[in-house]
């Protein structure tokens, strides 16, 4: 430590960061802020700190305000009828992390997984041989506490936006929902469209409606240093799995996605009450008044990588590495045909089993929150992921989800 | 440099002790959250007075990030369709709300690149270019371009932080609007300014 070097001694107060930035925006409430302020004039190390905050803010500051607007740009106001014939283009509440309530984004959870697995799928376009592929053909319940993972890895000082350098990610961001007629989710996705013939009356008063995820390409070629020095940020010490990692430059990993197709029913909508939801839940979330189900499905993913890749060597350097969660290396090391094999991770208090269903075998996992319970069910067949999932009873979800028939049209 | 949030892990028990308090002041616009309650009732009478009210701020935010003027208006014009379709409650700080969707929109604009082509198309003809010399305006134009390429390099959140920050707007409704307790604002604040930094310096450096 080289603050206070020549005093010899260390601030008592030692004040978070955040408190001293708060200081200095005047945003410490109340007496906290006077105490504060009034330390910081007197301790050195902390005016010291204060200072080197306040010179990086400044200089963030002033980048962001150098970017304009100048005088001679404005932008007009469109017309305001325009924003009234404006459909809703996207729907990145029901499942995307951070744009819905926590209620939402678990009872989605299926259906995420279904949406995300389609940022995942087949590249046939590139030489047979030159890659190798992993396509989904199974799904299976790994047991991990979500959450607590979540936890563990939100710690970890793991920037997205090194990451995106060192792979050379170019592709879409997140997938966008386009809420459409049943006709056109057909056509936009080529599945042929399954849905279920038994119906929970609870959710069953109004007709399904119909999201499309969109399709879009993702190309990565990874540059080894620079991921080197991403898992190293990450506090990656292990030298066999970081020379496996250098081994990987040039790689080059091709993502397609295929558009997914989600029928939801039940009494969610655009709110028509304001909903007494906190701020946290405030953005974009749509109002589920009553019970939900929904049912989703995708062309099974498929990860196409350099064939110059060991894959599986570095899936057991990972594993062994003493860099990934104990929990997770027992769960995934439980997985054998792990190519194959979609994870699907369970919460803490989540109960996860397999079940026969659509003539396959899947696994449905039950929760229970906030006085409710969400069931989701998950399989494969004939090369496309089905996920059912909803605000009901088990019995309900896996009635539906045995009773998918080919959609008249 | 000592200035990673370390400090207060340090000493915890020290740290609690500094949790902040907010002002008293921190109160929504009561005509802000009256017209989220009627645009929630479909009222689009209310809709176009906060569309009239809020326009030129977000539509500013907007072209701060896009540095183009469809663009920008496409972002704003978006944050209003979105307040039309799925108004947030009216406990969120409106202007503030709209702000962040504009200026997402104008990130996912940037990172599409979809008009990237008119866009240098027109910079080169701009009255913006014109109005300075040559060299200054590459040199302003090449400085733009390295802010809004280290803003697109960090993690959402943190761009989300800085962008509202920069717009001044206050703790409170930067906590509302991004879903993070008020508390962890100044925290979060000076991480992705650090983080900020180092981007851009990091390119600077090697460009």
């Amino acid at each position: 430590m080289v603050r206070n070097a020549l005093a010899g001694m260390r601030c008592e107060l030692a004040p978070r960061d955040g408190d001293l930035r708060a200081v200095i925006d005047s945003e410490l409430g109340g007496l906290t802020h006077l105490d504060l302020a009034e330390h910081v004039r007197a301790c050195e190390e902390c005016r010291d700190r204060a200072q080197a905050l306040r010179a990086t803010s400044a200089l963030v500051r002033g980048r962001l305000l150098m970017l304009g607007p100048t005088a001679t740009a404005a932008v007009d106001a469109p017309p305001f009828d325009r924003l009234l014939v404006a459909k809703p283009r996207t729907w990145l509440s029901l499942v995307v992390p951070g744009h819905a309530d926590r209620w939402t984004i678990r009872a989605g959870a299926a259906v995420a997984a279904v949406a995300l697995a389609a940022l995942w799928p087949s590249v046939s376009t590139f030489a047979e041989g030159a890659l190798q592929s992993f396509r989904v053909q199974r799904v299976q319940p790994i047991t991990v506490d979500a959450e607590a993972l979540r936890g563990r890895f939100a710690g970890l000082p793991l920037e997205e936006g090194k990451l995106r350098e060192a792979l050379r990610y170019r592709g879409p961001d997140k997938p966008t929902f386009t809420i459409t007629s049943r006709a056109d989710a057909v056509s936009r996705s080529g599945l042929a469209l399954r849905l279920p013939t038994v119906i929970p009356a609870k959710v069953g008063v109004k007709p399904a409606r119909f999201v499309v995820t969109s399709s879009g390409v993702a190309d990565m070629t990874v540059d080894g240093p620079r991921l080197v020095q991403v898992a190293k940020d990450a506090k990656v010490s292990d030298p066999a799995l970081l020379s496996r990692i250098a081994s990987l430059d040039g790689a080059t990993v091709k993502i397609e996605a295929s558009p997914a197709v989600i029928a939801v029913w039940g009494d969610i909508d655009i709110p028509t009450q304001v909903p007494a939801i906190t701020a946290g839940g405030a953005m974009s979330t749509p109002t589920v008044r009553g019970p939900v189900m929904f049912v989703a499905q995708v062309k099974s993913p498929v990860l196409n990588v350099s064939a110059s890749v060991d894959v599986d060597g570095l899936r057991d350097a990972l594993l062994k590495s003493g860099s990934v969660p104990s929990e997770l290396v027992q769960a995934f090391g439980a997985i054998k045909d792990w190519r194959t094999t979609l994870p699907v991770p369970s919460g803490g208090s989540n109960s996860i089993r397999q079940v026969d269903v659509d003539g396959t075998t899947g696994s449905v996992s039950t929760r229970s929150q906030e006085g409710k319970t969400l069931t989701t069910a998950i399989w494969t067949r004939d090369g496309v992921l089905y996920g059912v999932a909803g605000d009901l009873p088990e019995a309900d979800i896996l009635a539906a989800a045995r009773s998918l028939a080919p959609a008249k049209p | 440099m000592g200035l990673a949030a370390d400090s207060g892990r340090a000493a915890p028990g020290r740290a609690e002790r500094l949790s902040p308090s907010l002002p008293f002041d921190d109160r929504i616009d009561p005509e802000d959250a009256d017209a989220l309650v009627r645009i929630a009732g479909g009222d689009t009478g209310a809709l176009h007075t906060a569309f009239v009210r809020h326009w030129e701020a977000v539509a500013r935010a907007a072209l701060r990030i896009a540095g183009d003027v469809d663009d920008a208006r496409d972002a704003a014009q978006e944050a209003f369709i979105r307040l039309h379709a799925r108004p947030p409650s009216a406990d969120t700080p409106l202007r503030a709300w709209l702000c962040r969707v504009a200026t997402n929109e104008a990130v996912n604009a940037l990172r599409s690149g979809r008009r990237r082509v008119a866009r240098e198309a027109r910079h080169l003809a701009s009255a913006d270019a014109a109005a300075t010399d040559d060299i200054a305006g590459a040199n302003l134009r090449a400085e733009r371009e390295l802010v809004r390429e280290t803003l697109l390099a960090l993690p959402a959140r943190a761009r989300e932080l800085l962008v509202l920050r920069a717009e001044g707007y206050r703790y409170f409704e930067i906590a509302t609007v991004i879903g993070v307790a008020p508390g962890s604002v100044g925290t979060l604040l000076a991480r992705a300014e650090t983080a900020f930094r180092e981007g851009y310096e990091a390119r600077r450096g090697g460009a």
